[in-house]
């Protein structure tokens, strides 16, 4: 396999798995490249919002 | 860029206005070797963004570097937009953090903050989308 057809390999599995996990494009136009973010560190905090008497609060 | 794109450059103005409107952005910003991403409330003040933060990661971020990028985003139907800033922040001493107390930046989460920092821009850029999501208009057969 020449490393043209490496690439080209990656990419087709790459979009494939991109489709299996229901990642569809918002804009119209075309967009060929997948991009893995890996997570080395996750975190995630609720909040209680206290927006009482605040008039921007909606 | 042609009139029919779905995506367009907001103007500077525009950008600000946007920003105006809205209150929730995300401040990232880079400790040692990590990038920090966090949401936070803010309020335009003149050409800066204002927001309180108490001491943690934000503040000692703000304190270290002051190189940051600052996000702001809406989804409102068919468009959404979304404006970047890179600038500096540093946090405000007495009495320019008094500004804070003229605008409306409120507290949303009722834990002290006493500290204001500013946000001001070397840079923005803003851009408006054009969205295409027919699935969304698709129901399921009964």
């Amino acid at each position: 396999m020449t490393p043209c057809h490496f690439r080209h390999r990656q990419r087709h599995e790459a979009a494939h798995r991109a489709d299996a996990a229901g990642l569809r494009s918002w804009v119209a136009g075309a967009r060929y490249h997948v991009v893995q973010v890996i997570a080395a560190h996750t975190v995630g905090r609720g909040y209680r919002l206290d927006r009482d008497g605040d008039v921007s609060a909606r | 860029m042609d009139d029919d794109s779905p995506v367009r450059e907001l103007t500077l103005d525009e950008c600000w206005d946007f920003l105006a409107t809205q209150e929730l952005g995300r401040l990232a910003f880079r400790l040692t070797d990590d990038v920090h991403l966090v949401p936070v409330n803010y309020a335009v003040d003149g050409r800066t963004l204002l927001f309180r933060t108490a001491p943690g990661t934000k503040l000692v971020g703000v304190e270290l570097g002051g190189s940051v990028a600052f996000e702001v985003d809406e989804v409102d139907g068919e468009t959404a937009r979304s404006v970047v800033i890179r600038g500096r922040a540093r946090r405000l001493e007495e009495p320019d953090e008094y500004r804070a107390d003229n605008i409306a930046l409120h507290v949303w989460v009722d834990t002290p903050k006493y500290f204001v920092v500013e946000l001001a821009p070397d840079e923005i850029t803003g851009r408006e989308f054009s969205l295409h999501r027919p699935w969304r208009r698709i129901r399921p057969a009964d």
